[in-house]
């Protein structure tokens, strides 16, 4: 059933967009014909733009005029910032389309013959009249986009304008007096019981209408919520599931804490924001709504949402049940209380925030808005009494006696002061005042809340080990086994993701709070996303981003197409490991440079710049560098002629030993005893270095041994080759050879000489050999003597 | 092989997304030309020999001599004998 409706939409979406794609195409070609076909005759084009020029410029004069006057109402002023960048815009693209004009202009000029230098004959009268023209032409293009440029210049300029008259009309609402007299109270009085029936009859109205003719839409919007409601249920069960696995352990860490009271805050409020919008836009689509009953449910549903979000933020924080899970550390009863307090006074904002609606839907007289908002104030500020007079810690914990019962000075001033405040303006008479810090201590301090919540979870998570208990860290670990230190780095970094979440998020928020626009905010935005310039640098944090973005993806592209050369190709050919490590690395360097490059151009700062910098710097570097320079330009010299590569047995500089490492800058030697040498790259060129293993891992061994005066020489000679014999580490070609070296002072000196294979089995290799003589010697009877001294006295010589 | 895919993807869409109109200054000296974008006047230097991106989102020129031009904000323009020239895209 399905298929066949979603192919019909498919096709007719398709149509749709084929037919807009025409008229646009024709609509253009219409536009741009007359433009070409009257580049010869330029004024025309000219005519017609101003024209269409002119009543942007009258706008804006009447702009100019009713802001003058200062009498325009925040409704009036809200679009005008819009409308006027709208201008200014579109004063830009008509003039763009007297691009092909001039270039047309400009290259008739440039056909015609140079001008004639002095002294020359002059040049035809014909010609020098058409370039009079021409230059005429060009002329009155010039002073058209001068007109359209100062245009644009003074709608952009009216905007500060607008912004300033918004603000101020903003200040002057909140410090707006009103007086309270008898004559309001008897007002209320006497309007109050027709006021209500007015209200009560709507309501009932609607009701019984609603029921009586329109069941089904009642029900089809009941159901269709509670479907909305059921997916999100569906949605968020793996969430839940975590919340209820941590909710049931007994211990909990900081970090689980945190996140629990974050989860608990943020996904039940969206939740049931998205049910609210659902079923508020389920009511509309069967028809429920009757005069001004939207606009009553529209402000009942966002205050049930907001209402339910403090209560959702105030469990999740105060946990008035379980001490674990509490965030602000407080005993259990003023956990209790405070929950229920900040209730009752989100409660009370609330209602005073739906009575507003109320009053203006209903269009009730103004003394209704000022003995509401003066009660709800007076509530408001009585609540933070009991607020501020909650004990936090019990009075035998409270060492100091401070007498702030456990709060911060600085928050138990402040909310003192606010009471004051607010209970002062209500009297004075500026309820607005009065009513509005009432509300931003509500609002405002749930957002704060809410953004404290955030920055805890950063903090957690950028606390050591924090990061790699998580689940998600254990999973990365195993999948990637990046190890503690990795994941450590990882958490900072999303700790410091959060926090400019927060900041991103927040900071708008409490602005709109206070007064400021949201198309103001979003101008900020767009301004700091695509550019502002400081000091004559354009500084755009979108292109800084997309540098900054670029250049990892470029590393990252970088790392990729070596790990690929590295396992697809240079697996497969027949190249030795060194030169493997040279084109890996090669490839590396010259990935970072290019990734550089690309980034720094990005980012918009000017190559040339760059140069120059580096012009003023290579004197520096001819001192001070010079031998970082030269360095890595022997790095670099390694990379291609390769004396050494990674694994070879080196002697340089007295260390003998393996490398392990070589780098832009040094070598990395591991000598036998595993001690880490790191030899500069220059050191490796410039003096001699052994390698044992530059062209292959031969190496010779010398095994002296001597016997006995007297022993069988021959016999030895048989039985040393006998010992070498058939070992496969020994090499066959140069074949062993027995060396008889010496008649020593107390023994026959043999020496065994033979070439292993692997010189890395050369002291097995050594060892074997000698246990092997000595076993063979034995065996054979053959002495190996020590020195021995004959020693002879003389006597008797000097008897004569 | 899904990432440097997508990596080469999105290089190649913003390479293509990052786009200003250009003054190229091949004459000796430097050039003062005055760059309305949005509605706000600057005035920009440039070097002699030099590129320089300026702005994004179309914009008038007003160049050494006088004469007055305006962009869509993608056009390549030199500098030449203190004249302006639009290059052909």
């Amino acid at each position: 059933m399905i298929t066949p409706t979603r192919e019909v939409s498919v096709s007719v979406a398709l149509r749709w967009f084929l037919a807009h794609i025409l008229s646009v195409c024709v609509v253009l070609m219409v536009l741009q014909a007359p433009v070409y076909g009257q580049v010869a005759s330029g004024p025309t084009v000219l005519e017609r733009l101003n024209s269409a020029i002119k009543p942007l410029d009258a706008r804006i004069a009447e702009i100019e005029k009713a802001l003058a006057s200062r009498e325009l109402s925040e409704e009036q002023l809200t679009p005008l910032r819009a409308e006027l960048e709208s201008i200014s815009k579109s004063v830009l693209e008509r003039m763009t389309s007297l691009q092909p004009a001039i270039l047309d202009i400009d290259t008739q000029i440039e056909r015609l013959p140079p001008v004639p230098a002095e002294g020359e004959p002059p040049e035809a009268e014909a010609i020098a009249e058409q370039r009079q023209e021409l230059a005429q032409r060009r002329a009155n293009i010039t002073i058209a986009l001068k007109d359209a440029e100062r245009l644009s210049v003074r709608a952009i300029g009216l905007i500060s304008q607008v912004l300033e008259q918004r603000r101020a009309q903003f200040v002057q609402s909140i410090l707006r007096q009103r007086t309270l007299d008898a004559s309001v109270i008897n007002e209320v009085v006497a309007e109050g019981p027709p006021a209500a029936s007015r209200v009560f009859t709507t309501l009932s109205t609607w009701v019984t209408t609603v029921l009586r003719f329109n069941l089904m839409g009642v029900l089809g919007a009941i159901l269709l919520t509670g479907f909305v409601v059921g997916l999100l249920f569906w949605v968020l069960r793996p969430i839940r599931l975590w919340v209820a696995g941590v909710r049931s352990q007994e211990h909990i860490t900081d970090l689980q804490r945190i996140i629990l009271a974050f989860f608990s805050t943020v996904l039940p409020g969206l939740a049931v924001g998205i049910t609210a919008i659902a079923l508020y836009r389920f009511m509309g689509y069967f028809g429920l709504y009757r005069l001004r009953i939207d606009q009553m449910v529209y402000h009942l549903l966002l205050v049930a949402t907001g209402v339910s979000f403090v209560a959702f933020l105030l469990r999740a924080t105060l946990s008035p049940t379980n001490v674990n899970r509490r965030l602000i550390s407080m005993q259990d009863g003023a956990a209790k209380r405070l929950f229920w307090l900040g209730l009752i006074m989100a409660i009370i904002y609330g209602v005073d925030y739906y009575g507003s609606r109320i009053i203006d839907i209903f269009a009730l007289p103004v003394s209704f808005t000022i003995i509401k908002t003066l009660v709800a104030s007076l509530l408001i500020a009585t609540v933070l009494v009991c607020v501020v007079m909650t004990r936090l810690k019990p009075r035998e914990a409270d060492e100091a006696r401070s007498g702030f019962r456990g709060w911060r000075p600085t928050i138990y001033w402040a909310v003192w002061l606010s009471i004051i405040v607010i209970v002062g303006a209500a009297i004075s008479g500026y309820l607005s005042l009065s009513r509005f810090i009432a509300g931003q201590i509500v609002i405002t301090g749930t957002i704060l809340a809410t953004a404290y919540l955030g920055v805890l979870t950063s903090r957690a998570i950028a606390a050591p080990g924090a990061f790699a208990s998580t689940r998600i860290g254990q999973r990365l670990n195993e999948k990637r086994s990046l190890g503690d230190f990795r994941l450590d780095q990882l958490g900072l970094i999303l700790s410091l993701v959060i926090n400019f979440l927060v900041f991103i998020i927040g900071v708008p928020v409490l602005l709109l709070q206070w007064g400021i626009q949201d198309d103001e905010i979003m101008a900020w935005g767009r301004s700091a996303f695509t550019g502002f310039s400081i000091g004559g640098v354009e500084v755009s944090i979108a292109r800084i981003m997309l540098a900054l973005g670029a250049f990892a993806l470029l590393i990252a592209l970088t790392r990729v197409v070596q790990r690929w050369f590295e396992n697809k190709v240079l697996a497969r050919t027949q190249l030795d490991s060194g030169v493997k490590n040279s084109i890996k690395s090669g490839v590396g360097y010259v990935g970072f440079f290019l990734a550089a490059l690309v980034g720094i151009s990005w980012a918009g700062f000017n190559l040339s710049n760059i140069a120059l910098i580096a012009g003023a710097l290579s004197v520096g570097i001819g001192f001070g560098l010079q031998n970082i320079v030269n360095n890595f330009v022997s790095g670099i010299i390694m990379l291609i002629e390769r004396p050494i590569k990674v694994g070879d047995i080196i002697s340089v500089a007295g260390s003998e030993g393996f490398v392990r490492k070589i780098n832009v800058r040094a070598t990395e030697l591991e000598t036998f005893d595993r001690q880490s040498v790191i030899i500069p790259n220059s050191e490796v060129i410039n003096t001699s270095v052994g390698n044992w293993m530059h062209k292959d891992h031969v190496r010779r061994i010398v095994i002296p041994v001597g016997v006995a005066y007297g022993s069988d020489v021959e016999k030895v000679r048989e039985l040393l080759y006998e010992c070498v014999k058939g070992d496969e580490r020994i090499a066959t070609h140069p074949a062993p050879f027995v060396h008889f070296s010496d008649f020593g002072a107390s023994s026959l000196d043999f020496q065994l000489r033979f070439f292993i294979r692997d010189l890395m089995e050369y002291p097995v290799v050594e060892t074997d050999m000698r246990f092997a003589i000595d076993r063979i010697f034995r065996e054979n009877d053959i002495e190996i003597p020590f020195p021995q001294t004959d020693l002879h006295i003389r006597s008797g010589l000097h008897k004569a | 092989m899904r990432l440097p895919f997508f990596a080469a993807l999105f290089l190649c869409g913003s390479l293509g997304a990052a786009h200003a109109l250009t003054l190229v200054n091949t004459d000796p000296e430097a050039h003062t030309v005055t760059v309305t974008e949005n509605g706000v006047r600057s005035e920009v230097t440039i070097e002699p020999n030099a590129r320089m991106a300026t702005c994004e989102q179309g914009c008038f020129v007003t160049f050494p001599g006088g004469d007055m031009m305006v962009f869509k904000g993608a056009e390549e323009v030199v500098i030449e004998g203190g004249k302006a020239r639009i290059l052909k895209k």
